[in-house]
């Protein structure tokens, strides 16, 4: 690590409260439109071919982006609640228990922290989750709307990836067919190349702002880039996201040439594994600012890189953006990507989050902890918590866990 | 030279002095509620013990879940890098500790200096934990000697599939309802036990040819250990006083950190 003696504390990022107004633009239009009837609404999973949608003029809904917001505001273990009342266990995705829960009091006017507005239909893909079908089935039988599933098979090495994208862009074309059916309206492929083409710049732009913490020293922490996923995400089809981007990008490298750093006497460079702890994030950002850890980078952002979006293919494109999702890759491939990025980043170590009730993302955890720890000889802390329960997640043990890291590392270097 | 390592565990809170480098004195009393109280108190008591004043100690590390609220202690170090710097200075050739308290339980690889290499612990639920244990024999209506005790063999193997403790005192009042006998639930909780902590162990990568050293209250178990050694195909080395190998750590680095 560089020392920080040259270099000043930076303030909170103007992109910090950009983003804040395109999050709530964007759910301000969502009930305005459903108010309006204007337009239909659909929920989605995060990975579901959302740029057929956005074509038709369908106002997209992320129940896990709803969820996340809800972690953070503290107000997701109302909605579980709900579920558990419902015969939910506790131990089901606190994502999915959050929708369900909030779906249940929606409908029979219970208490609902920020309601997303009903669905008119339903669309998930099975590439980033085991469990969303099933979630969305639920879903699907409380609304009592439409649900489209696109089957998107773990991409193993033994399998041929081109039969993939062509198993999931046939589906991709019976979703239009349905879309044409419910809207009454003719799909227009010289929208989807638009949509595309945004989609794209958002995704460049996406990629070079995770790409800035490659700098030694960091201009912002991971806490301070990890939302910003859902410009990419939500708001991709448009061009305010590739915007946004852009003018962020601008802001970080002017903390670059300005020496403006996110935290005084950064010792360590560390990379997070899994989904953020929601609820939990300030705490632990402050409590590893204290350590002098700095966290640079995770996995978790490739989940929203979208970037194999292409507006010279747009349907070809869009089928493999969510074909060949890294969340749908094996074990072994995450355990060599990762190891990359700890290169890339130059890393000094790492802490895998394990998420009691997120078990598709965190069971190949002690994997690939276990083959960066032989690979690299780097070391690492696994803590446990969820993404948005908060019985699951104990701040003293897990600021044991961290501190006795930062105590490793310290006496490696002595 | 007098220094002073304070363990404030979950249980249990310790204090060990060292003089000129040596155990001078120690002390050990139950934490209760008051953390602060339970340190200033657990200290008095060692030095009433070595007869010494609080004024002749020249160093404090204070560590355990209690540490930050110490406000005596010159510095706070967590309870993993003592216990190894503690069995380091018992145990140099020790690689692998494995320490068994009240409400946790974790396993510590390190290098021949008692520098961590890899550590493991357990979460937010204390399953295979002393705590596990009390309250398995308060269900089987016995003391915890008597659980190490009996928990040896078994006459008939049962399992005890949990180590959740509330699942765990589920299955034993099943169990006694079918009259199995105590001891083979015993030998099933220790099993239990000692798969939940192998776990544990194994995610440390560790050398089992290496000296391997348990300390922690559960080590006074003997059931435990001879459990863990059959389960670890290696011998097990217990400290004479297992309780406090971690409130020794911290004393030992209070000598390091003195010299600074």
């Amino acid at each position: 690590m560089k020392e920080n003696t040259e270099f000043k504390i930076g303030k909170r990022l103007e992109s910090q409260k950009r983003l804040g107004n395109l999050i709530m633009e964007h759910y301000r239009d969502a009930h305005e439109v459903k108010k309006s009837k204007k337009h239909p609404i659909a929920w989605v999973s995060s990975a579901s071919p959302n740029e057929l949608l956005w074509t038709m003029d369908i106002y997209v809904m992320f129940p896990e982006a709803y969820a996340a917001t809800c972690g953070a505001r503290h107000a997701a273990h109302g909605h579980c609640e709900v579920s558990e009342n419902n015969n939910y266990e506790h131990h089901l995705c606190t994502y999915c228990r959050n929708s369900t829960g909030s779906s249940i009091a929606s409908i029979q006017g219970g208490e609902v922290f920020d309601p997303l507005p009903s669905p008119d239909f339903l669309l998930c893909a099975s590439n980033s989750c085991l469990l969303i079908t099933k979630w969305f089935e639920h879903l699907s039988h409380y609304w009592k709307v439409p649900l489209i599933n696109i089957d998107s098979p773990l991409i193993d090495p033994a399998m041929d990836e081109k039969e993939i994208v062509e198993h999931v862009k046939r589906q991709c074309i019976d979703l239009i067919d349905f879309l044409e059916e419910f809207t009454g309206k003719k799909f227009d492929y010289d929208r989807l190349q638009e949509v595309v083409a945004n989609g794209q710049k958002s995704a460049e732009g996406y990629g070079q702002i995770l790409d800035v913490n490659t700098h030694d020293p960091i201009p912002v922490t991971y806490f301070d880039i990890m939302a910003h996923n859902f410009p990419n995400l939500v708001l991709r089809y448009k061009p305010e996201a590739a915007e946004h981007f852009k003018l962020m990008k601008e802001e970080l490298d002017q903390r670059i040439a300005d020496k403006i750093v996110p935290m005084e006497n950064m010792k360590y460079r560390i990379y997070w594994d899994g989904v953020p702890y929601w609820f939990a994030m300030r705490s632990l950002s402050e409590k590893l600012k204290e350590l002098g850890m700095g966290l640079v980078t995770s996995a978790y952002s490739e989940v929203f890189r979208f970037n194999r979006l292409d507006s010279n293919r747009p349907l070809d494109s869009v089928a493999e953006n969510i074909a060949l999702l890294y969340l749908n890759r094996t074990a072994g491939y995450k355990a060599e990507y990762t190891k990359k990025l700890f290169e890339k980043y130059n890393m000094d170590a790492g802490i895998f989050a394990y998420a009691m009730t997120c078990k598709p993302f965190s069971i190949t955890m002690y994997y690939i902890a276990d083959y960066l720890q032989k690979e690299l000889g780097i070391n690492i802390t696994e803590i446990s918590g969820d993404l948005v329960d908060e019985t699951f997640f104990d701040q003293e043990t897990t600021n044991t866990k961290l501190e006795a890291l930062a105590e490793v590392l310290d006496s490696r270097n002595q | 030279m007098i220094v002073a390592g304070i363990d404030v565990g979950s249980l249990t809170s310790k204090a060990v002095i060292l003089k000129d480098k040596k155990l001078h004195s120690s002390a050990l009393r139950l934490t209760g509620t008051d953390v602060t109280a339970a340190a200033e108190t657990v200290f008095r008591e060692a030095l009433d013990k070595g007869s010494l004043k609080p004024e002749c100690v020249e160093r404090i590390i204070s560590t355990g879940y209690g540490r930050i609220n110490i406000p005596f202690a010159d510095k706070s170090v967590t309870e993993i890098t003592c216990n190894a710097i503690g069995v380091h200075f018992l145990y140099p050739n020790a690689r692998l500790v494995i320490d068994i308290g009240g409400q946790d339980c974790k396993a510590i690889k390190m290098d021949d200096q008692g520098k961590v290499i890899t550590f493991a612990m357990n979460d937010k639920c204390a399953a295979g934990t002393g705590k596990f244990l009390e309250i398995a024999a308060q269900t089987l209506d016995m003391n915890l000697r008597e659980l190490g005790s009996i928990g040896l063999e078994a006459k008939n193997k049962v399992l005890i599939s949990s180590t959740c403790t509330v699942f765990a005192q589920t299955e034993i009042v099943s169990l006694i309802a079918q009259r199995v006998q105590k001891g083979d639930i015993a030998v099933a909780l220790h099993t239990s036990i000692a798969s939940r902590i192998y776990g544990l162990i194994c995610s440390t990568n560790p050398d089992f040819d290496e000296q391997v050293v348990l300390t922690g209250g559960v080590a006074y178990n003997n059931a435990i250990v001879k459990t863990l050694e059959k389960k670890l195909e290696c011998e097990i080395t217990v400290p004479e006083n297992p309780q406090i190998v971690t409130a020794l750590g911290a004393a030992v680095k209070a000598i390091s950190n003195l010299s600074k």
